[in-house]
């Protein structure tokens, strides 16, 4: 990779990036605009008076053309002004930011758990010996990719928490960013995760015990496809040893494709793991998102999906860069 | 001799030099003592510790070429031979020169059609060895065949269901109070839930729901994705471009949302419907994406060269000489499209997002975890009966089709590696 590169590169997913926000912000206009049941003000305040409801309208632009309505939504999607009124103080956005350490903090560590887990079991998966073990495995993460995860969850929590109490439920309600006081948000943010921790657990399990799937049986494919190139014949010949041969060699190969499987991998562990997130009412992004989706309030809607499709091409951006950095082939 | 350049056979436990064995094994895939098909790592080091069996002795393989087929002789002399199959038809001026014969089973002729009883014995009877494309292949993969069986099944049970079924599984409630939310028994063999509706005759109605959301979404994921697939892959530029783009959009929209506002722009009753969309909405990116990439490396072949020199139209090359090679990947993402809408459909009936009218597996897990938090508080008694029945049958589709995919994955592959 040449240095000169790197701004090219960089400008060229800054644009992507820009360009896939507007294209979901658009569609997700075009289903709130074609939701039947009146439009927002009626929903917001159905009891109103007429005039009342002239006044809101105006308030919120929503007498002007459909056109004018999409510029306008757009210009407070880019400038991230998620609000219904101008004397808010705390937009949706600064909300959905005081619960994002608290998302990260859940798929960051189950992808890399699972990650870490899969590829190791994937390795071990096609070493000699030990079959019943292996089918074991596989057949368990194949019941784990085959059944829904959030049937898991609801019975997990179900038994788990409130029947046989092995997991504490999540005992601490998070006030939001408006009881925090100036200056000590950090602080404050150490102190809830330490509260959440012992309550993280069962979610963690079940993200991990879902997400663990697609990397082992792709990892295990992969290395069954390159067993029987003629660089492991070499490696044998050498005199290595078979765990190191499967480790080294195989695996270091076969990690490739699923590095670059792992941004596609990333979508569906994000969008399945906002719904354990609600069933656990894990103070997250997800939480947020359908507690809005159930009184459908706009803001917090709108703010949650662009924050959601940030993180998702974020992550799609590091993969990306961990993958030119592991295949030579691969150049920016 | 040094222990690790000594290997030997883990079946006949022939020890051989590495060097020699390695040689080998690059070019073969047996033993050369026992002419087991093994490849290198099968192999093991040192000396074995006593012989299992004497070595046999090496008998003479004749590496003769003996032809099994006699070749036509290439009558009538040719001037110039066309680099790929033409129909007599396509060029008139060398038919008709004054030497040509029709030869019958030359190039120029096509193959006589089998007859169906031929065609019916040679599906029946086909040797796994004989099987050279991807569909034979796939048909002598234990995995891939037993899913298309318990496909079968399945298909067969949603279509004989107003016969299999004993109650109606919407309208018939059990009269008396000691058969509602009763255990397994011979009048319920499924038992019943707290409404007193017969568990077992929801369970097979199930069947058709699943069949009737599940097919659509797939068919829906296989259009659109292979079309925008196989146009993004073939065309490139611009095209490419712009549909990459929209392809990350619809892939970063999370599922979840999307379904639920569209069940709510569309209404309750709709959520069938809207499940199927949203699945399709948020699952061909996947599709197209595989779709490209396939296509991609597949324009760089000479048969596509050949085509276009032959003045094959694009529209041609991409759906006659492009589609058949990239269709098997289709069906692939078909099959897990249909097992990521069973669970979809699931998880909206958990957030109350459908309609109370369609008999559901999905509804009916919800169904039996509500009403026995509402009777027994969270982490109460929920019945066993009304669990198991809708959470297995959810479970045997989505693993039919996890093997059926498993099954065209691995035929698909070896027909990439030869």
């Amino acid at each position: 990779m040449k240095r000169s590169r790197i701004p090219i590169f960089l400008t060229k997913r800054a644009l992507d990036a820009v360009i896939t926000i507007f294209l979901v912000m658009s569609i997700l206009f075009l289903l709130m605009n074609s939701m039947p049941g009146g439009d927002m003000v009626t929903r917001v305040c159905p009891f109103c008076g007429e005039e009342t409801k002239t006044q809101l309208r105006e308030l919120w632009g929503l007498d002007r053309p459909l056109w004018e309505q999409y510029l306008v939504f757009m210009k407070k999607v880019f400038t991230l002004d998620y609000r219904l009124v101008y004397e808010q103080e705390i937009t949706s956005i600064d909300e959905l930011l005081y619960y994002l350490p608290y998302t990260l903090l859940l798929f960051g560590t189950a992808t890399i758990i699972s990650y870490a887990i899969g590829v190791i079991l994937g390795i071990r998966l096609l070493s000699r010996g030990g079959n019943w073990l292996k089918t074991f495995v596989s057949g368990i993460s194949m019941v784990f990719y085959a059944i829904p995860a959030f049937l898991f969850a609801i019975y997990f929590k179900n038994w788990f928490i409130f029947k046989y109490e092995i997991f504490p439920p999540i005992n601490i309600r998070l006030g939001g960013p408006a009881e925090v006081l100036e200056g000590s948000l950090l602080s404050e943010h150490l102190a809830n995760i330490q509260a959440l921790l012992p309550a993280m657990a069962l979610p963690l399990i079940i993200l991990v015990l879902v997400g663990l799937a697609r990397p082992l049986l792709l990892l295990r494919d992969h290395m069954a496809l390159l067993l029987d190139e003629p660089f492991v014949a070499t490696a044998k010949a050498k005199g290595l040893k078979e765990t190191k041969i499967l480790s080294k060699h195989v695996a270091r190969n076969a990690l490739l494709p699923l590095m670059s499987d792992a941004s596609i991998n990333l979508a569906y562990i994000v969008s399945g793991g906002i719904l354990i997130e609600y069933i656990f009412d894990w103070p997250g992004i997800g939480t947020q998102l359908f507690g809005a989706l159930r009184v459908l309030y706009y803001p917090t809607i709108a703010a949650a999906i662009f924050l959601l499709t940030v993180i998702l091409l974020s992550s799609m951006f590091i993969v990306d860069v961990v993958n030119t950095y592991l295949d030579p082939r691969v150049s920016l | 001799m040094n222990k690790t350049d000594s290997l030997y056979c883990g079946h006949c436990n022939a020890v051989f030099h590495r060097a020699c064995i390695m040689d080998h094994f690059y070019y073969n895939r047996f033993c050369p003592s026992c002419k087991k098909n093994l490849s290198y790592l099968d192999m093991r080091y040192g000396e074995p510790a006593k012989q299992r069996e004497p070595a046999r002795e090496y008998t003479e393989v004749s590496q003769e070429y003996v032809p099994r087929t006699i070749r036509k002789p290439l009558w009538p002399p040719q001037k110039e031979v066309p680099l790929f199959r033409t129909s007599p038809a396509a060029q008139p001026e060398y038919t008709a020169q004054p030497g040509y014969i029709v030869q019958p089973g030359y190039i120029y002729e096509r193959k006589p059609k089998k007859g169906l009883f031929t065609q019916v014995r040679g599906f029946i009877f086909a040797k796994p060895g004989e099987s050279t494309s991807t569909y034979g292949r796939f048909r002598h993969n234990k995995k891939g065949m037993l899913g298309v069986y318990m496909l079968i099944a399945a298909v067969s049970i949603a279509i004989l269901a107003p016969v299999l079924i004993l109650y109606d599984p919407v309208t018939y409630l059990a009269e008396e109070d000691e058969y509602v939310n009763h255990p397994p028994t011979w009048k319920y063999p499924m038992g019943t839930d707290v409404f007193g509706r017969d568990i077992y005759s929801q369970t097979v109605w199930g069947f058709r729901s699943a069949m009737m959301l599940a097919l659509p979404s797939a068919l829906l994921i296989a259009v659109i994705g292979t079309v925008v697939g196989l146009v993004s892959g073939y065309y490139g530029k611009y095209v490419d471009a712009v549909l990459q783009r929209i392809s990350l959009a619809f892939l970063v929209w999370p599922s979840v949302p999307l379904v639920a506002l569209i069940v709510f722009s569309w209404g309750g009753s709709q959520a069938q419907l809207a499940i199927i969309v949203g699945v399709a909405f948020s699952l061909w990116p996947t599709t197209a994406r595989a779709i490209r990439a396939e296509v991609l490396s597949l324009k760089t072949r000479t048969f596509i060269d050949s085509a276009r020199i032959s003045g094959a139209s694009s529209r041609r090359i991409v759906f006659r000489h492009i589609l058949p090679n990239v269709i098997h990947i289709t069906f692939v993402y078909m099959t897990i499209a249909v097992a990521s809408a069973l669970v979809l459909e699931a998880t909206f009936n958990f957030l109350g997002l459908s309609s109370p009218a369609v008999v559901t597996w999905g509804q009916m897990l919800s169904f039996a975890y509500h009403s026995a938090t509402a009777r027994f508080g969270v982490g109460g008694f929920v019945s066993w009966w009304a669990v198991l029945p809708p959470g297995l049958a959810i479970a045997y589709m989505v693993f039919s089709f996890f093997l059926i995919s498993t099954g065209l994955r691995e035929s698909m592959r070896a027909a990439v590696r030869f």
